[in-house]
């Protein structure tokens, strides 16, 4: 089960991003236009927008291996999830107010954070519809917040 | 897809707006982490900073693919690259500026102090995608 920490964080991050790797092991990149721990608290449903989805296919093919990683703008306080794909779908209605939520955090976090060096209309503009609803299984979190912790894995406990 | 780095890259490379590294293991486990600079060698190359024995500094030596993301705010728009890591670089111009503008960032940022480079990692361009 996801650290109740974790989920707490993940209900406080303000940007997260998904990796995956093809099959000769290249990693590719994918920006997440939300994220939200599933009700069975293992495992995050991630919203992909479609100027992200090339090269999702391909790598969740061979082994399904994710990570990601989010973080609370400002503080720095960021972890890294990794585990397995499960499942996915068409993003749909029911993710709107996951979208929405996301992208009020990161529009008021980038603007907390460094004081309207850029305007709300600029920032929205990055968060990009979602078009694919992505689930993946929990294995791992690692904490990465800057300092000498970064790297300490913080999921399963006592490891 | 463009192996070359275009011009209208250079300024996002320096706004001051934090990237995303993706790497992979050997095994294939990815790995993710956000990081604050990415350096212009040239046309063909960019500049890492390795400041910590990380994950992904580990994974880039045993294998050299990377995707790295930059984020041009004012442009709306991102940047995915494709790397290969080439080399590590612990001296010379290179190193130099990076070393100093981590300096300036970690004083920026509250962070003075904790970062500190060990080298800087050149990798070259396979690709360059405009999103």
């Amino acid at each position: 089960m996801i650290p109740r920490e974790i989920v707490d964080f993940l209900s406080r991050a303000s940007v997260a991003v998904l990796s995956t790797r093809d099959a000769a092991h290249a990693p590719h990149i994918h920006f997440l236009s939300g994220w939200q721990v599933h009700d069975d608290l293992e495992s995050v449903v991630c919203l992909v927008p479609a100027s992200f989805t090339d090269r999702l296919a391909e790598g969740l093919a061979p082994a399904g291996r994710i990570a990601m990683v989010a973080e609370v703008i400002g503080p720095h306080e960021t972890y890294q999830l990794k585990g397995r794909y499960l499942e996915h779908r068409a993003a749909g209605p029911a993710d709107r107010p996951v979208f929405h939520a996301c992208l009020r955090r990161f529009v008021s976090g980038v603007q907390d954070h460094l004081k309207g060096r850029y305007c709300e209309d600029d920032l929205a503009a990055r968060v990009h519809e979602p078009a694919v609803a992505l689930r993946f299984a929990v294995e791992e979190i690692f904490l990465q917040t800057p300092g000498p912790a970064a790297g300490r894995r913080v999921f399963p406990a006592g490891a | 897809m463009a192996s070359v780095l275009p011009a209208e890259i250079r300024p996002v490379l320096d706004n001051g707006v934090p990237l995303v590294l993706a790497t992979c293991s050997a095994d294939g486990e990815p790995n993710t982490t956000i990081i604050s600079q990415a350096h212009y060698v040239d046309d063909e190359h960019v500049a890492l900073s390795f400041q910590f024995f990380s994950k992904t500094i580990r994974n880039v030596r045993e294998n050299p693919r990377a995707c790295l993301c930059l984020n041009d705010i004012l442009g709306r728009s991102y940047w995915l690259l494709d790397l290969e890591y080439e080399r590590s670089e612990t001296s010379g111009p290179i190193f130099e500026e990076m070393d100093m503008q981590i300096e300036a960032i970690a004083s920026v940022t509250g962070m003075s102090g904790i970062f500190k480079l060990k080298a800087a990692d050149i990798y070259r361009v396979l690709g360059v995608r405009k999103i």
